[in-house]
Protein backbone atom coordinates (compact mmCIF):
# COMPACT_ATOMS: atom_id res chain seq x y z
CA UNK A 1 0.00 0.00 0.00
CA UNK A 2 3.13 2.41 0.95
CA UNK A 3 4.88 1.54 -2.33
CA UNK A 4 1.93 2.13 -4.56
CA UNK A 5 1.22 5.49 -2.58
CA UNK A 6 5.60 6.73 -3.39
CA UNK A 7 4.76 5.29 -6.60
CA UNK A 8 1.86 7.77 -7.43
CA UNK A 9 3.71 10.35 -5.30
CA UNK A 10 6.89 10.06 -7.99
CA UNK A 11 4.27 10.04 -10.99
CA UNK A 12 3.03 13.01 -9.92
CA UNK A 13 6.06 14.59 -8.75
CA UNK A 14 7.91 13.83 -12.48
CA UNK A 15 4.51 15.43 -14.28
CA UNK A 16 4.89 18.60 -12.32
CA UNK A 17 8.14 19.12 -12.96
CA UNK A 18 7.32 18.02 -16.66
CA UNK A 19 4.35 20.92 -16.75
CA UNK A 20 6.67 23.77 -14.68
CA UNK A 21 9.66 23.01 -17.03
CA UNK A 22 6.96 23.81 -20.13
CA UNK A 23 6.12 27.26 -18.30
CA UNK A 24 9.82 28.87 -19.01
CA UNK A 25 9.71 28.51 -22.87
CA UNK A 26 12.20 30.36 -24.97
CA UNK A 27 11.57 34.01 -25.70
CA UNK A 28 11.43 35.22 -29.38
CA UNK A 29 14.09 36.65 -30.27
CA UNK A 30 14.12 40.39 -32.24
CA UNK A 31 12.62 39.99 -36.32
CA UNK A 32 13.71 42.75 -38.10
CA UNK A 33 10.65 43.81 -40.91
CA UNK A 34 12.14 42.61 -44.52
CA UNK A 35 10.78 45.70 -46.88
CA UNK A 36 10.67 42.77 -49.49
CA UNK A 37 7.91 41.05 -47.52
CA UNK A 38 5.81 43.86 -48.09
CA UNK A 39 4.16 45.13 -51.34
CA UNK A 40 1.95 48.17 -52.08
CA UNK A 41 -1.14 45.73 -52.61
CA UNK A 42 -0.72 44.55 -49.04
CA UNK A 43 -3.47 45.18 -47.07
CA UNK A 44 -2.20 46.02 -43.36
CA UNK A 45 -4.45 45.81 -40.34
CA UNK A 46 -2.93 47.96 -37.24
CA UNK A 47 -4.18 46.91 -33.66
CA UNK A 48 -3.15 48.83 -30.41
CA UNK A 49 -4.38 48.01 -26.66
CA UNK A 50 -6.15 50.48 -24.87
CA UNK A 51 -3.34 52.09 -22.89
CA UNK A 52 -4.15 52.71 -19.41
CA UNK A 53 -3.12 56.43 -17.66
CA UNK A 54 0.79 56.52 -17.12
CA UNK A 55 1.44 55.24 -13.33
CA UNK A 56 4.81 54.17 -11.26
CA UNK A 57 5.91 50.35 -12.01
CA UNK A 58 7.71 49.07 -8.98
CA UNK A 59 10.14 46.29 -9.81
CA UNK A 60 11.85 43.97 -7.32
CA UNK A 61 9.65 44.80 -3.85
CA UNK A 62 9.01 40.96 -3.84
CA UNK A 63 7.02 40.69 -0.70
CA UNK A 64 3.67 41.57 -0.78
CA UNK A 65 4.39 43.47 2.31
CA UNK A 66 7.53 45.23 0.44
CA UNK A 67 5.50 45.98 -2.37
CA UNK A 68 2.67 47.64 -0.64
CA UNK A 69 5.46 49.98 0.86
CA UNK A 70 6.80 50.65 -2.28
CA UNK A 71 3.40 51.57 -4.30
CA UNK A 72 2.46 53.69 -0.89
CA UNK A 73 5.84 55.36 -0.80
CA UNK A 74 5.29 56.21 -4.86
CA UNK A 75 1.71 57.25 -4.11
CA UNK A 76 2.00 61.07 -5.23
CA UNK A 77 4.21 60.41 -7.86
CA UNK A 78 1.62 57.80 -9.50
CA UNK A 79 -1.42 60.05 -8.77
CA UNK A 80 0.81 63.00 -10.78
CA UNK A 81 1.74 60.79 -13.85
CA UNK A 82 -1.59 59.06 -13.61
CA UNK A 83 -3.21 62.87 -14.67
CA UNK A 84 -1.06 63.26 -17.60
CA UNK A 85 -2.74 63.22 -20.88
CA UNK A 86 -1.91 59.70 -22.78
CA UNK A 87 -2.21 61.82 -26.05
CA UNK A 88 1.75 61.69 -27.14
CA UNK A 89 2.17 57.60 -26.13
CA UNK A 90 -1.07 57.12 -28.38
CA UNK A 91 0.53 59.12 -30.75
CA UNK A 92 3.31 55.91 -31.19
CA UNK A 93 0.41 54.34 -33.31
CA UNK A 94 0.53 57.34 -36.30
CA UNK A 95 4.27 56.54 -36.63
CA UNK A 96 3.70 52.78 -37.08
CA UNK A 97 0.95 53.89 -39.63
CA UNK A 98 3.25 56.40 -41.22
CA UNK A 99 6.34 53.51 -41.93
CA UNK A 100 3.78 50.96 -43.11
CA UNK A 101 2.07 53.67 -45.58
CA UNK A 102 5.43 54.42 -46.78
CA UNK A 103 5.47 50.40 -47.70
CA UNK A 104 1.57 49.67 -48.68
CA UNK A 105 -0.93 51.75 -50.08
CA UNK A 106 -3.57 49.65 -47.86
CA UNK A 107 -3.39 50.54 -44.15
CA UNK A 108 -6.04 50.96 -41.53
CA UNK A 109 -6.34 50.51 -37.86
CA UNK A 110 -8.70 47.54 -36.50
CA UNK A 111 -10.58 47.14 -34.03
CA UNK A 112 -10.75 43.60 -31.99
CA UNK A 113 -12.42 43.10 -28.66
CA UNK A 114 -10.13 41.15 -25.39
CA UNK A 115 -12.89 38.72 -25.91
CA UNK A 116 -12.26 37.94 -29.72
CA UNK A 117 -8.21 37.85 -28.77
CA UNK A 118 -8.59 35.67 -25.81
CA UNK A 119 -10.69 33.21 -27.67
CA UNK A 120 -8.02 32.58 -30.61
CA UNK A 121 -7.26 29.20 -30.57
CA UNK A 122 -3.20 28.25 -29.36
CA UNK A 123 -0.74 28.33 -32.28
CA UNK A 124 2.05 25.02 -32.15
CA UNK A 125 4.66 26.69 -34.56
CA UNK A 126 8.54 27.16 -33.64
CA UNK A 127 10.27 30.49 -32.37
CA UNK A 128 9.42 32.88 -35.58
CA UNK A 129 5.66 32.35 -35.52
CA UNK A 130 2.94 33.72 -33.13
CA UNK A 131 1.79 31.69 -30.15
CA UNK A 132 -1.66 32.27 -31.09
CA UNK A 133 -3.83 31.41 -34.48
CA UNK A 134 -4.48 34.69 -35.81
CA UNK A 135 -4.91 33.48 -39.79
CA UNK A 136 -8.68 33.61 -39.22
CA UNK A 137 -8.52 37.20 -38.82
CA UNK A 138 -7.50 37.70 -42.01
CA UNK A 139 -11.09 37.30 -44.20
CA UNK A 140 -12.43 38.88 -41.07
CA UNK A 141 -10.74 41.87 -41.39
CA UNK A 142 -9.87 41.37 -45.03
CA UNK A 143 -6.42 42.11 -44.33
CA UNK A 144 -3.32 39.98 -45.12
CA UNK A 145 -0.94 41.33 -42.39
CA UNK A 146 -1.96 42.33 -38.76
CA UNK A 147 0.45 44.29 -36.92
CA UNK A 148 0.10 44.49 -32.91
CA UNK A 149 1.22 47.50 -30.97
CA UNK A 150 0.30 46.70 -27.26
CA UNK A 151 2.10 49.11 -24.41
CA UNK A 152 2.56 47.18 -21.38
CA UNK A 153 3.93 50.11 -19.15
CA UNK A 154 4.51 53.58 -19.06
CA UNK A 155 5.27 56.25 -16.53
CA UNK A 156 7.97 55.50 -14.09
CA UNK A 157 9.66 52.82 -13.19
CA UNK A 158 11.73 52.01 -9.81
CA UNK A 159 13.95 49.38 -8.60
CA UNK A 160 13.59 48.02 -4.76
CA UNK A 161 15.44 45.84 -2.66
CA UNK A 162 12.83 44.51 -0.25
CA UNK A 163 11.86 48.39 1.62
CA UNK A 164 14.19 49.64 0.23
CA UNK A 165 14.51 51.96 -3.40
CA UNK A 166 18.02 51.15 -5.03
CA UNK A 167 17.56 53.33 -7.84
CA UNK A 168 15.54 57.08 -8.12
CA UNK A 169 12.26 56.64 -10.40
CA UNK A 170 13.05 56.94 -14.17
CA UNK A 171 10.73 57.28 -17.00
CA UNK A 172 9.44 54.59 -18.79
CA UNK A 173 8.00 52.69 -21.22
CA UNK A 174 7.45 48.88 -22.31
CA UNK A 175 6.26 46.71 -24.57
CA UNK A 176 5.90 45.05 -27.94
CA UNK A 177 5.20 45.47 -31.40
CA UNK A 178 5.25 42.76 -33.68
CA UNK A 179 3.63 42.05 -37.44
CA UNK A 180 2.37 38.64 -38.46
CA UNK A 181 1.73 36.89 -42.04
CA UNK A 182 -1.82 36.09 -41.97
CA UNK A 183 -1.45 33.31 -44.42
CA UNK A 184 1.08 31.30 -42.06
CA UNK A 185 0.81 33.03 -38.78
CA UNK A 186 4.48 33.94 -39.20
CA UNK A 187 5.85 37.16 -37.49
CA UNK A 188 7.13 39.31 -40.43
CA UNK A 189 8.62 41.58 -37.59
CA UNK A 190 8.90 41.19 -34.07
CA UNK A 191 10.30 43.75 -31.57
CA UNK A 192 10.00 44.52 -27.27
CA UNK A 193 11.19 47.92 -26.09
CA UNK A 194 11.64 48.70 -22.33
CA UNK A 195 13.54 52.06 -22.12
CA UNK A 196 14.33 53.89 -19.17
CA UNK A 197 15.28 57.24 -19.06
CA UNK A 198 17.03 58.91 -16.12
CA UNK A 199 16.17 61.67 -14.61
CA UNK A 200 18.77 64.93 -14.71
CA UNK A 201 18.91 66.12 -11.39
CA UNK A 202 16.62 65.75 -8.40
CA UNK A 203 13.59 63.90 -9.06
CA UNK A 204 11.76 64.32 -5.68
CA UNK A 205 9.54 67.91 -6.59
CA UNK A 206 6.16 67.05 -5.67
CA UNK A 207 5.75 70.67 -5.02
CA UNK A 208 6.29 71.56 -8.72
CA UNK A 209 5.00 68.19 -9.73
CA UNK A 210 7.65 66.03 -10.58
CA UNK A 211 9.05 67.86 -13.64
CA UNK A 212 12.31 65.88 -13.65
CA UNK A 213 10.04 62.53 -13.93
CA UNK A 214 7.56 63.65 -16.22
CA UNK A 215 10.33 65.17 -18.30
CA UNK A 216 12.18 61.77 -18.25
CA UNK A 217 9.12 60.16 -19.15
CA UNK A 218 8.15 62.19 -22.38
CA UNK A 219 11.68 61.48 -23.36
CA UNK A 220 11.45 58.01 -22.76
CA UNK A 221 8.03 58.26 -25.02
CA UNK A 222 9.96 60.00 -27.68
CA UNK A 223 12.93 57.73 -27.82
CA UNK A 224 10.31 54.99 -28.38
CA UNK A 225 8.52 56.91 -31.11
CA UNK A 226 12.10 56.81 -32.70
CA UNK A 227 12.47 53.37 -32.34
CA UNK A 228 8.87 52.35 -33.96
CA UNK A 229 10.09 54.64 -36.83
CA UNK A 230 13.49 53.10 -36.94
CA UNK A 231 11.91 49.86 -37.87
CA UNK A 232 10.79 50.77 -41.59
CA UNK A 233 14.44 52.32 -42.04
CA UNK B 1 18.33 40.43 24.65
CA UNK B 2 16.00 41.39 21.85
CA UNK B 3 15.37 44.78 22.74
CA UNK B 4 18.98 45.04 22.98
CA UNK B 5 19.66 44.14 19.84
CA UNK B 6 16.59 45.86 18.85
CA UNK B 7 18.83 49.31 20.37
CA UNK B 8 21.88 48.42 18.58
CA UNK B 9 20.18 48.17 15.22
CA UNK B 10 18.78 51.90 16.00
CA UNK B 11 22.17 53.11 16.88
CA UNK B 12 23.82 51.06 13.76
CA UNK B 13 20.82 53.07 11.75
CA UNK B 14 21.48 56.60 12.98
CA UNK B 15 25.21 56.05 12.83
CA UNK B 16 24.56 55.14 8.98
CA UNK B 17 22.46 58.37 8.36
CA UNK B 18 24.85 60.50 10.11
CA UNK B 19 27.86 58.49 8.39
CA UNK B 20 25.75 58.93 4.99
CA UNK B 21 26.00 62.55 4.72
CA UNK B 22 30.20 62.87 5.17
CA UNK B 23 30.53 62.05 1.31
CA UNK B 24 27.63 64.09 0.28
CA UNK B 25 27.67 64.86 -3.50
CA UNK B 26 27.24 68.60 -5.16
CA UNK B 27 23.83 69.54 -5.37
CA UNK B 28 24.71 73.79 -5.87
CA UNK B 29 23.69 73.29 -9.72
CA UNK B 30 19.67 72.54 -8.61
CA UNK B 31 17.19 75.08 -7.10
CA UNK B 32 13.69 74.87 -7.46
CA UNK B 33 12.03 78.48 -8.91
CA UNK B 34 10.53 80.88 -8.04
CA UNK B 35 9.22 83.45 -10.56
CA UNK B 36 8.30 87.02 -9.81
CA UNK B 37 4.95 87.60 -10.23
CA UNK B 38 3.71 90.05 -12.50
CA UNK B 39 3.33 92.88 -10.60
CA UNK B 40 6.84 92.44 -9.34
CA UNK B 41 9.20 92.99 -12.62
CA UNK B 42 11.78 95.23 -11.68
CA UNK B 43 12.40 97.82 -14.00
CA UNK B 44 15.30 97.93 -16.55
CA UNK B 45 17.93 100.11 -14.92
CA UNK B 46 17.30 98.74 -11.63
CA UNK B 47 18.59 95.23 -11.71
CA UNK B 48 21.97 94.82 -10.47
CA UNK B 49 24.30 91.84 -9.94
CA UNK B 50 25.42 90.43 -6.69
CA UNK B 51 28.98 88.57 -7.01
CA UNK B 52 32.12 89.22 -6.52
CA UNK B 53 34.25 89.90 -9.84
CA UNK B 54 37.72 88.44 -8.65
CA UNK B 55 36.19 84.99 -7.52
CA UNK B 56 37.76 82.13 -10.48
CA UNK B 57 35.18 80.97 -12.26
CA UNK B 58 33.66 77.45 -11.40
CA UNK B 59 34.24 75.05 -14.48
CA UNK B 60 33.98 71.57 -13.37
CA UNK B 61 33.40 68.17 -15.09
CA UNK B 62 29.81 67.03 -16.80
CA UNK B 63 28.75 63.90 -15.07
CA UNK B 64 26.11 61.31 -15.04
CA UNK B 65 23.59 61.75 -12.90
CA UNK B 66 22.61 57.98 -12.21
CA UNK B 67 22.72 56.73 -8.92
CA UNK B 68 21.37 53.63 -9.19
CA UNK B 69 22.94 50.96 -7.42
CA UNK B 70 23.28 47.04 -7.78
CA UNK B 71 21.75 44.97 -4.69
CA UNK B 72 20.65 41.50 -4.78
CA UNK B 73 17.96 40.40 -1.89
CA UNK B 74 18.02 41.54 1.47
CA UNK B 75 17.39 38.98 4.41
CA UNK B 76 15.86 40.59 7.76
CA UNK B 77 16.26 38.76 10.54
CA UNK B 78 12.34 37.67 12.35
CA UNK B 79 12.69 40.02 15.85
CA UNK B 80 10.30 42.33 17.29
CA UNK B 81 8.63 44.96 14.97
CA UNK B 82 11.10 47.31 16.57
CA UNK B 83 13.71 45.63 15.51
CA UNK B 84 12.49 45.13 12.10
CA UNK B 85 11.92 48.62 11.84
CA UNK B 86 15.44 49.46 12.46
CA UNK B 87 16.79 46.57 10.62
CA UNK B 88 14.89 48.56 7.53
CA UNK B 89 15.91 51.93 8.36
CA UNK B 90 19.44 50.73 8.49
CA UNK B 91 19.06 49.01 4.89
CA UNK B 92 17.45 52.65 3.72
CA UNK B 93 20.91 54.68 5.12
CA UNK B 94 22.91 51.94 4.14
CA UNK B 95 21.43 52.22 0.15
CA UNK B 96 21.18 56.27 0.53
CA UNK B 97 24.67 56.25 1.52
CA UNK B 98 25.84 53.53 -1.72
CA UNK B 99 23.47 55.95 -3.88
CA UNK B 100 25.26 59.34 -2.84
CA UNK B 101 28.88 57.59 -3.21
CA UNK B 102 28.15 56.67 -6.11
CA UNK B 103 27.07 60.20 -7.23
CA UNK B 104 30.07 61.91 -5.69
CA UNK B 105 32.26 59.78 -7.22
CA UNK B 106 30.90 60.35 -10.47
CA UNK B 107 31.32 63.87 -9.92
CA UNK B 108 34.90 63.53 -8.96
CA UNK B 109 35.81 61.24 -11.49
CA UNK B 110 34.21 63.91 -14.12
CA UNK B 111 36.17 66.72 -12.51
CA UNK B 112 39.73 64.90 -12.83
CA UNK B 113 38.68 64.27 -16.52
CA UNK B 114 38.91 67.89 -17.11
CA UNK B 115 42.02 69.04 -14.86
CA UNK B 116 44.25 68.96 -17.86
CA UNK B 117 42.28 71.52 -19.45
CA UNK B 118 41.81 73.36 -16.46
CA UNK B 119 45.31 73.27 -15.95
CA UNK B 120 46.03 75.07 -19.31
CA UNK B 121 43.80 77.73 -19.07
CA UNK B 122 44.62 78.43 -15.31
CA UNK B 123 42.45 80.51 -12.91
CA UNK B 124 39.64 83.01 -15.02
CA UNK B 125 38.57 85.35 -12.96
CA UNK B 126 34.45 86.15 -14.01
CA UNK B 127 35.30 89.66 -14.14
CA UNK B 128 37.57 88.71 -17.04
CA UNK B 129 34.56 87.00 -18.43
CA UNK B 130 32.32 89.25 -18.09
CA UNK B 131 31.46 92.03 -20.67
CA UNK B 132 32.02 95.83 -19.48
CA UNK B 133 28.11 96.62 -19.94
CA UNK B 134 27.37 93.87 -16.72
CA UNK B 135 30.66 94.85 -15.07
CA UNK B 136 28.64 97.82 -14.46
CA UNK B 137 25.94 96.32 -13.03
CA UNK B 138 28.11 94.66 -10.42
CA UNK B 139 27.74 95.50 -6.73
CA UNK B 140 28.72 94.18 -3.32
CA UNK B 141 26.18 92.69 -1.25
CA UNK B 142 27.05 95.68 1.63
CA UNK B 143 25.76 98.26 -1.57
CA UNK B 144 22.82 96.02 -2.90
CA UNK B 145 19.13 96.56 -2.26
CA UNK B 146 16.02 95.05 -2.69
CA UNK B 147 16.22 94.53 -6.32
CA UNK B 148 20.18 92.91 -6.53
CA UNK B 149 20.21 89.68 -7.61
CA UNK B 150 22.79 86.94 -6.64
CA UNK B 151 24.65 84.98 -9.40
CA UNK B 152 26.94 82.14 -9.23
CA UNK B 153 27.89 80.74 -12.65
CA UNK B 154 29.11 77.10 -13.00
CA UNK B 155 30.75 75.63 -16.14
CA UNK B 156 30.21 72.09 -17.44
CA UNK B 157 32.65 70.77 -19.80
CA UNK B 158 32.70 67.64 -20.98
CA UNK B 159 36.16 64.84 -21.15
CA UNK B 160 36.26 64.83 -24.68
CA UNK B 161 35.09 68.85 -24.93
CA UNK B 162 32.16 67.82 -27.14
CA UNK B 163 30.02 69.51 -24.85
CA UNK B 164 30.52 72.95 -22.85
CA UNK B 165 27.61 74.85 -20.52
CA UNK B 166 27.09 76.90 -18.23
CA UNK B 167 24.19 76.91 -15.12
CA UNK B 168 23.91 80.33 -13.90
CA UNK B 169 22.42 79.71 -10.12
CA UNK B 170 20.67 83.02 -9.26
CA UNK B 171 18.16 84.43 -6.45
CA UNK B 172 17.27 87.19 -4.71
CA UNK B 173 16.27 86.65 -1.24
CA UNK B 174 12.56 87.55 0.40
CA UNK B 175 12.94 91.01 2.10
CA UNK B 176 12.33 91.47 6.19
CA UNK B 177 11.53 89.07 8.29
CA UNK B 178 10.29 85.79 6.81
CA UNK B 179 11.52 82.75 6.79
CA UNK B 180 15.39 82.01 6.63
CA UNK B 181 16.38 81.14 3.51
CA UNK B 182 12.73 82.23 1.69
CA UNK B 183 13.91 83.97 -1.65
CA UNK B 184 11.76 85.96 -3.60
CA UNK B 185 13.22 85.08 -7.20
CA UNK B 186 15.09 81.87 -7.92
CA UNK B 187 15.97 79.99 -10.94
CA UNK B 188 18.81 79.02 -13.03
CA UNK B 189 19.78 79.71 -16.54
CA UNK B 190 21.74 77.54 -18.27
CA UNK B 191 23.23 77.69 -21.68
CA UNK B 192 24.76 75.01 -23.93
CA UNK B 193 27.76 76.47 -26.63
CA UNK B 194 27.68 75.76 -30.21
CA UNK B 195 30.35 72.49 -30.00
CA UNK B 196 33.85 73.33 -30.86
CA UNK B 197 35.14 71.53 -34.47
CA UNK B 198 37.17 68.71 -34.13
CA UNK B 199 40.38 70.92 -35.40
CA UNK B 200 39.72 73.63 -32.39
CA UNK B 201 38.96 70.49 -29.64
CA UNK B 202 42.48 69.17 -31.07
CA UNK B 203 43.85 72.94 -30.46
CA UNK B 204 42.79 72.90 -27.17
CA UNK B 205 43.67 69.38 -26.19
CA UNK B 206 47.66 70.40 -27.41
CA UNK B 207 47.66 73.46 -25.19
CA UNK B 208 47.18 75.69 -28.39
CA UNK B 209 43.95 77.04 -28.36
CA UNK B 210 42.61 78.23 -24.60
CA UNK B 211 41.53 81.67 -25.68
CA UNK B 212 38.87 79.99 -27.75
CA UNK B 213 37.31 77.82 -24.81
CA UNK B 214 38.09 81.48 -22.80
CA UNK B 215 35.87 83.13 -25.48
CA UNK B 216 33.30 80.68 -25.30
CA UNK B 217 32.56 80.66 -21.44
CA UNK B 218 32.53 84.29 -21.62
CA UNK B 219 29.70 84.43 -24.50
CA UNK B 220 27.97 81.78 -22.50
CA UNK B 221 28.02 83.95 -19.13
CA UNK B 222 27.07 87.46 -20.94
CA UNK B 223 24.03 85.38 -23.13
CA UNK B 224 22.89 84.20 -19.58
CA UNK B 225 22.97 87.18 -17.58
CA UNK B 226 21.23 88.92 -20.71
CA UNK B 227 18.60 86.00 -20.22
CA UNK B 228 18.25 86.22 -16.15
CA UNK B 229 17.77 90.34 -16.65
CA UNK B 230 14.96 89.48 -19.36
CA UNK B 231 13.59 87.04 -16.99
CA UNK B 232 13.36 89.66 -14.11
CA UNK B 233 11.94 92.79 -16.25
CA UNK B 234 9.42 90.33 -17.22
CA UNK B 235 10.30 89.96 -21.19
CA UNK B 236 10.02 85.65 -20.94
CA UNK B 237 6.43 86.09 -19.57
CA UNK B 238 4.75 85.11 -23.21
CA UNK B 239 4.66 81.39 -23.46
CA UNK B 240 3.76 79.22 -26.45
CA UNK B 241 2.00 75.61 -26.17
CA UNK B 242 3.56 73.35 -24.16
CA UNK B 243 5.74 70.54 -26.41
CA UNK B 244 8.47 67.96 -26.43
CA UNK B 245 11.70 69.68 -28.24
CA UNK B 246 14.23 67.36 -30.11
CA UNK B 247 17.75 67.94 -29.55
CA UNK B 248 20.29 66.29 -31.71
CA UNK B 249 24.29 66.88 -30.89
CA UNK B 250 26.34 64.39 -32.58
CA UNK B 251 24.73 61.25 -32.42
CA UNK B 252 23.10 61.87 -29.25
CA UNK B 253 19.14 62.93 -29.25
CA UNK B 254 17.72 63.91 -26.26
CA UNK B 255 14.14 65.32 -25.52
CA UNK B 256 12.92 68.38 -23.03
CA UNK B 257 9.37 69.02 -22.53
CA UNK B 258 8.84 72.80 -22.05
CA UNK B 259 7.65 75.86 -24.01
CA UNK B 260 9.70 77.76 -26.39
CA UNK B 261 9.91 81.30 -25.19
CA UNK B 262 12.27 83.07 -27.81
CA UNK B 263 13.89 81.88 -31.07
CA UNK B 264 16.66 83.16 -33.42
CA UNK B 265 19.10 82.08 -35.97
CA UNK B 266 22.02 81.59 -33.40
CA UNK B 267 19.91 80.50 -30.55
CA UNK B 268 16.15 78.64 -29.20
CA UNK B 269 15.35 79.71 -25.52
CA UNK B 270 12.69 77.15 -24.04
CA UNK B 271 11.67 77.17 -20.22
CA UNK B 272 11.88 73.56 -19.31
CA UNK B 273 9.14 71.85 -16.85
CA UNK B 274 11.12 73.07 -13.72
CA UNK B 275 10.69 76.78 -15.01
CA UNK B 276 14.70 76.94 -16.05
CA UNK B 277 15.21 79.18 -18.72
CA UNK B 278 17.60 77.25 -21.35
CA UNK B 279 19.32 78.60 -24.33
CA UNK B 280 20.48 75.87 -26.80
CA UNK B 281 21.80 76.41 -30.48
CA UNK B 282 19.08 76.57 -32.92
CA UNK B 283 21.60 74.58 -35.00
CA UNK B 284 21.02 71.49 -32.56
CA UNK B 285 17.06 72.19 -32.28
CA UNK B 286 15.94 69.57 -34.49
CA UNK B 287 12.32 71.40 -34.10
CA UNK B 288 14.24 74.59 -35.45
CA UNK B 289 15.57 72.83 -38.69
CA UNK B 290 13.31 74.77 -41.55
CA UNK B 291 13.53 78.09 -39.55
CA UNK B 292 17.39 77.50 -39.82
CA UNK B 293 17.14 76.84 -43.16
CA UNK B 294 15.23 80.19 -43.57
CA UNK B 295 18.37 81.98 -41.82
CA UNK B 296 20.68 80.17 -44.04
CA UNK B 297 19.13 81.29 -47.18
CA UNK B 298 18.63 85.25 -45.78
CA UNK B 299 22.30 85.16 -44.58
CA UNK B 300 23.38 83.58 -48.19
CA UNK B 301 20.89 86.62 -49.98
CA UNK B 302 22.65 89.38 -47.70
CA UNK B 303 26.18 87.48 -49.30
CA UNK B 304 25.31 87.73 -51.84
CA UNK B 305 24.09 91.03 -52.81
CA UNK B 306 26.99 92.66 -51.33
CA UNK B 307 29.02 90.93 -53.73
Amino acid sequence: MGLKLMKQLSILIVLLTVFLAGCKSTPQPAVRLKPELLNENMRVGIYINEIKPATTSIQGADCLLCYGVAVAANSSLSSHLESLPTSDIESAKQVVYDGYKSKTQHVEFVELSKDKLSKLKKFKGELGFAKKDFRSLKSELNIDVLVMLNIHAHGAHRMYSAYVPVTDPQGYVSGVIYSIDLETNQYLQFQRFNRKVLVEGEWDEPKQQFPGVTNAYYQAVEKVKLSLGNIFL
Amino acid sequence: MMKNSAKLCIVLALGLTALSGCKSAKRDDYVAAVELNKGNYIAKHDVRLLLNPEMSADIRGRYSNNRSIEQGSMLYAAGTPASALAQVFAHAAINSSLQENKLSQQQTAANKEIQPFKDTIGEVSIGNLLSSDYLEKVVSSDVGDFNSVNVKPIFFVSGDLSHVSLKLVSWIDAPGKTKKGAKRYQNIIEVHAEPFSDEVIRQIRQGANQQQLKSKLSAMLNRAIKSLHDDLVGAHANMSVQQTIKIKSGNRTRFIRGNVIARSCDYTILKNLRKWIIHYPSSVVANETNSLQACHNVQSEGTTERS
